[in-house]
């Protein structure tokens, strides 16, 4: 039904990056009256092509019940085997093709950033500056979307690491030209860190694309960047030792975007000076990069490297765990505090992961599509608070609850999700983490717990205060001079009623639109064929 | 030889057809803008017949136009690019792709035994268009008259001093000496050409040192500026320095062998391939790689390059960077691989990889300090020369294989690529340069808002330098490096991690050093992205409109981003392959 | 008949003098001399091969080497002169404006 445009998956990374360039190419060229008057305009047509990209999404997920097989992708646009010789080669003299597809772990990625997309257009909808740069704005976001979900339809790691790379772009110009006092600073840092990174993972993905039977016959390299070649070629990397170095490297990559502790320093700077809507991205998507591509590159093709470094992995796991929940602790400034939950929980992740139990990938799975709904959450609330009473430093205020009923409303909902409280959908990530973790390593999985009940505990008192306490005295921040307090406007509400119900709906309901069922059948089928594979007769 | 045999056959005319072309283009050059009404009166008591012999006296409007000189070069380069394509698209394979030349003016097939001094295949169709490419593009952004930056940091005088002598420069820059710089690029060009052809030593010196004297006068060229001569010495004496001991180190070559062509029987590969270089031909080729590496400017040698660029007018400075420093690699390419590898374990593969690892770090640490947005770009084409001479490393130590031809290509296709974001980046400088600024980072500032196509683009190179995906840089460097890396196949063991790391050929780390410098890069040239969108603009004029130059800019644009992703770079990356083989065969 | 590993020799000593001229002489017209006597060297060197092999190939090379000895000299000339009409001197001790 989705496919009368062509491949649904090229329409969906294609249309936003090419309407979000045709869209600032015309309002650049239109002269000074009439860009004033298109910059409306330009906002509809972003936010309209944002809502097709969901409502295609929505028509993929629809269409398929996603009980696949292991290595089964959908909507491919050409046949597995034949990138080399068919019509979707690219540059076909060093072996990259378009070649895209989808599957049950790729799936929950796009429509969360699909979803995420449209809602952040509508959270800030009036960005910051203003001026004819406005129109810039929605269109930014628009060409990030494409970006994103390039990253994770793409099957060639050519192209993958051409998106992955692509999504810097506009995040860099978001932080750069709205975001906060120190964006400057915060947009090098976010860039140069994040490339740095992302080059040993390209070094990694040339090595991987040496070692491999795969052949693509003419071309001068004689190989394919080709995923699926290189995960059903018999000879993948021979050495084992090679493979080890090149996971590590691969690893380098992921654990800086996702990000994992000692390179995480990034991230709290980058969601600072972010705009709103950046940061709802930043944590909600971009994020989600690394620990996909680990799910997708590190974990499917070196199961036995993931074995060997399982206490790396855990040891990172727990000590961005237990950091990011202790340093936000010490964090008054509010989008600190969440870039820092961030770090905790994307800890997580890496705990599921090192399980290496189907609960345990299922719950990091899970854990990535849940934070993307809670963090854009909290953020959004960070931007309103900033918004309405110009400050970040949530200590200054009293009685919030008073002077701003529904920004208090989404603040507890967002904190509790945050924190894994039942009925949230965080809960049911951290649990089937936990579960297996515990399966695993036995009472080890007293600390994580620990860690989590803990802050839980402490943030729940630290919001009380926060948001009810000061009777009906409201202590309003020194930035407010004699502004009277207000609420949030209608459509900052109208994101966070969104997220909010949907952080809700999937911590009743986990299974809602597929979800959880095609995380846990992609991360059993990932342990059965990949990670403990079956004897092979002979 | 005579002057006939030249003309004797077809075969000479076709298949030197865009040096032919640059040729006429030099002597139309000379004549054309002299063309005028004088007369000389014949000599005849009583008669006052007058017979216009053209050459001077008032000149016709058209012949006196400013503009024609450019023209003329523009179309002779045009021209020449343009039959190198087509006998590239028409002849592959087959025929005049692969002929060679004697040392007596013959054609012939390059199989055949004999001395030749020059050879027309791939390689060198393609590096010709890559120099009459870039030089065209310089031209076109010339067209325009450029005036030279008038303080080139140098202590301001009083306000009403600058204006005086701001007009003094606009008065003495004017299109007087049109001729002379067209005529100049039309040398340079030629001798270009001649090194991407020869395969004798001498010829190919000569072809370098018509190339090089010519960019030094290019480099002098606004003489009237305090630092255009400066430059222009330090970068004479020190290319000079350079060209004399590489000569030297041909003539110890020579002594060592008796003859200079470096393919064919008694050609220096197959001596050096037979008994192995002795004393003399090992210093006579390190002798060479100084001259070769000055042209590149790699670390020893880099001193010069820096304040050559920041004194030449921006498009000048663009063509050293761009076509100069291919010229430099061809030669290295030539010397390195057509003679060396014939030779397994080539003791200078080390020597090259030291240098490369030493050159690119370097390059970029200075880069990170300077605040001259185009002593930058030089510091960063230095980088650029570690990058490409690490390829030659691994080439030295993969030896000849798929590997080595892999990175061949790449850093042919570098080198192409490299003429349009490079090119660029001097030429929005250029573009800053009319209006008598450039040469700070703040005058940068809020670029985005004067003029936004122009920062867009510029934004657009100092991705592409770096590397960032998907434009034409990330490419070249990513065909580099997986060359590199291809040495991983089959050649590490080990079981263990630090097994395999052991195991893992220093060629290898050579590559994550790539990888490392070129995030190291990303400082300086974000550092330009930054203030042009972030800054507030000192001044809210517009730029310069120089038409010619922005169409050049725009070119430059277009290459970097559609060379970078999708058909056109296959086309250009399968060209580059191709002359990779031909350089390997 | 003179030994040409003699003409080779004359020619090392000169291409020595040269080079250290070159490094340590900071007046421009000096210094471009002794490129100068740095291609004299090349020539004798190439009279020596040309001698030793007993082909022409040398004696070609010579004459074009000294013909682009001949053109480095008038390139340099003229860019020392322009240095010179601006700055009143020649030294290269006194050009030091590009350092940043």
């Amino acid at each position: 039904m989705i496919t009368f445009l062509g491949n649904p998956l090229t329409v969906l990374t294609l249309l936003p990056i090419t309407g979000a360039l045709l869209l600032m190419l015309v309002h650049w060229m239109a002269d000074d009256e009439k860009r004033e008057m298109l910059a409306n305009p330009i906002r509809y047509v972003n936010l309209g092509i944002a809502l097709l990209m969901l409502l295609m999404a929505t028509l993929i997920g629809l269409e398929e019940t996603f009980g696949l097989a292991w290595g089964e992708y959908l909507y491919q646009n050409c046949e597995v085997g034949a990138v080399s010789t068919g019509s979707c080669t690219l540059i076909s003299s060093i072996g990259v093709s378009w070649h895209v597809g989808i599957d049950a772990l790729s799936f929950p990625m796009v429509w969360l950033t699909t979803l995420l997309i449209p809602i952040t257009m509508v959270v800030e909808w009036e960005a910051k500056k203003d001026g004819p740069d406005r129109a810039y704005f929605h269109s930014l976001i628009l060409m990030m979307e494409g970006a994103l979900i390039g990253v994770f339809v793409s099957l060639d790691l050519f192209v993958f690491y051409v998106f992955w790379e692509l999504t810097l772009i506009p995040m860099f110009f978001l932080i750069l030209l709205w975001g906060g006092s120190d964006r400057r600073y915060a947009a090098q840092k976010f860039f140069i860190y994040t490339f740095t990174a992302s080059v040993f993972m390209l070094a990694g993905i040339l090595v991987m694309y040496f070692n491999n039977d795969a052949s693509w016959v003419g071309n001068i390299t004689g190989k394919s960047f080709d995923f699926i070649l290189m995960e059903t070629s018999t000879n993948f990397i021979a050495s084992e030792g090679l493979r080890s170095v090149v996971f590590l490297l691969m690893l380098i990559g992921f654990a800086t975007k996702m990000p994992s502790v000692p390179v995480h320093t990034w991230l709290p700077d980058a969601h600072v000076e972010a705009p709103t809507a950046g940061s709802m991205l930043l944590a909600g998507v971009m994020l989600k990069m690394g620990a996909y591509g680990f799910l997708r590159l590190g974990v499917t093709l070196f199961p036995d490297q993931v074995i060997q470094f399982q206490t790396l992995l855990l040891v990172l796991g727990m000590v961005s765990l237990v950091y990011g929940a202790v340093v936000c602790l010490g964090q008054i400034n509010l989008k600190r505090m969440v870039a820092y939950s961030s770090v905790s929980h994307m800890g997580l992740i890496f705990l599921g992961v090192a399980t290496l139990q189907p609960l345990g990938i299922a719950g990091a799975i899970f854990m990535m599509f849940a934070h993307g709904i809670i963090s854009p959450l909290l953020f959004a609330v960070c931007g309103s608070f900033k918004h309405h009473y110009h400050t970040l430093e949530i200590d200054s205020m009293r009685g919030l609850a008073h002077s701003s009923p529904w920004m208090s409303a989404h603040m507890m909902v967002g904190w509790m999700g945050s924190l894994g409280l039942p009925l949230m959908a965080g809960f049911v990530a951290e649990v089937a983490i936990l579960i297996a973790f515990y399966m695993t390593f036995g009472w080890w999985v007293v600390l994580p717990a620990l860690t989590l009940i803990i802050t839980a505990a402490y943030y729940l008192w630290s919001m009380q205060r926060t948001i009810f306490e000061g009777g009906g005295d409201v202590q309003l921040p020194p930035t407010m001079r004699d502004e009277e307090p207000r609420d949030i406007t209608w459509h900052e509400n109208t994101g966070m009623l969104i997220l909010g119900a949907l952080a809700v709906i999937y911590g009743i309901y986990p299974d809602f639109f597929g979800m959880f069922e095609m995380m846990s059948n992609w991360a059993s089928l990932l342990v059965e064929n990949v990670i403990y594979p079956p004897e092979v007769n002979p | 030889m005579n002057l006939g045999t030249l003309f004797s056959g077809p075969d000479m005319a076709t298949i030197l057809m865009p040096e032919w072309i640059l040729l006429l283009g030099i002597v139309a050059m000379i004549l054309v803008p002299n063309l005028g009404n004088a007369t000389f009166r014949l000599p005849i008591p009583g008669t006052s017949i007058r017979i216009p012999y053209l050459i001077g006296g008032k000149r016709f409007s058209v012949t006196g136009d400013p503009r024609v000189p450019a023209a003329i070069a523009a179309f002779t380069l045009f021209a020449s690019f343009i039959t190198a394509l087509l006998s590239q698209i028409l002849d592959s394979g087959v025929g005049m792709a692969e002929a060679c030349v004697t040392m007596n003016g013959l054609v012939q097939d390059c199989t055949s035994d004999g001395t030749h001094i020059l050879r027309v295949d791939a390689f060198s169709r393609l590096m010709e268009m890559i120099f009459t490419g870039a030089l065209l593009l310089a031209l076109i952004a010339n067209w325009d008259r450029l005036p030279a930056t008038p303080h080139h940091r140098i202590p301001l005088k009083p306000e009403e001093d600058e204006i005086k002598e701001t007009r003094r420069l606009f008065r003495l820059l004017n299109n007087r000496r049109q001729v002379d710089f067209a005529l100049l690029v039309l040398m340079v060009a030629l001798g270009m050409c001649t090194v991407a052809l020869s395969t004798n030593l001498f010829i190919l010196f000569v072809g370098l040192e018509l190339a090089s004297m010519a960019s030094y006068v290019l480099i002098a060229f606004n003489k009237e500026t305090q630092a255009g001569p400066e430059a222009g010495v330090k970068y004479f004496i020190v290319g000079s320095v350079a060209s004399a001991i590489g000569l030297y180190g041909i003539s110890m070559l020579y002594i060592w062998n008796g003859d200079l062509a470096i393919y064919g029987s008694g050609g220096l590969a197959a001596k050096w391939a037979a008994e192995g270089p002795n004393g003399l031909a090992t210093i006579g080729l390190g002798m060479m790689l100084v001259a070769f590496g000055f042209k590149v400017s790699a670390v020893p040698f880099h001193f010069a390059a820096p304040d050559a660029y920041s004194g030449a007018s921006g498009p000048v400075a663009g063509v050293l960077a761009t076509a100069s420093k291919a010229m430099g690699f061809v030669a290295l390419m030539r010397v390195l691989i057509g003679i060396t590898l014939a030779d397994d374990g080539s003791d200078w593969t080390i020597l090259i990889g030291a240098i490369a690892a030493i050159t690119m770090t370097w390059g970029n640490i200075a880069a990170l300090g300077s605040r001259n947005p185009k002593r930058m770009l030089a510091y960063s084409s230095v980088a650029h020369a570690g990058y490409i001479l690490a390829g030659i490393a691994a080439i030295g130590a993969l030896g000849p294989g798929d590997g080595s031809q892999l990175i061949a290509t790449a850093i042919m296709f570098h080198l192409a690529v490299l003429v349009t974001f490079k090119l660029g980046a001097f030429l929005v400088i250029a573009l800053l340069e009319c209006e008598g600024r450039g040469y700070e980072l703040e005058h940068y500032h809020g670029l985005a808002r004067r003029d936004p196509l122009i920062a867009i683009s510029m934004l657009i190179f100092m991705l592409a330098l770096a590397g960032v995906p998907p434009l034409a840089g990330f490419l070249s460097k990513l065909m580099m490096v997986s060359g590199i890396i291809s040495s991983t196949v089959g050649d590490v063991s080990g079981s263990s991690l630090s097994e395999a790391m052991g195991s893992l050929s220093w060629v290898f780390w050579l590559a994550i050093l790539i990888f490392i410098n070129s995030a190291i890069s990303l400082f300086y040239y974000l550092r330009i992205c930054v203030v042009m969108f972030y800054d507030e603009p000192d001044r809210n004029l517009r730029l310069s409109r120089a038409p010619m130059l922005r169409i050049a800019i725009m070119l430059c644009t277009m290459g970097a981003v559609v060379f970078g992703f999708g058909v056109l770079a296959d086309v250009l990356a399968s060209a580059a392959a191709d002359a990779a083989t031909a350089l390997f065969s | 008949m003179i030994e040409p590993s003699w003409i080779a020799g004359l020619g090392a000593f000169l291409f020595c003098i040269g080079l250290v001229g070159v490094f340590t002489r900071k007046n421009a017209i000096i210094v471009l001399m002794c490129i100068e006597i740095m291609l004299n060297a090349v020539n004798l060197n190439f009279v020596a091969g040309a001698a030793h092999y007993e082909n022409i190939d040398g004696w070609v090379y010579t004459s074009i080497a000294i013909a682009i000895a001949a053109a480095e000299v008038a390139v340099g000339l003229a860019i020392f002169l322009a240095l010179y009409s601006q700055r009143g001197t020649i030294s290269l001790d006194e050009v030091t404006l590009l350092k940043h």
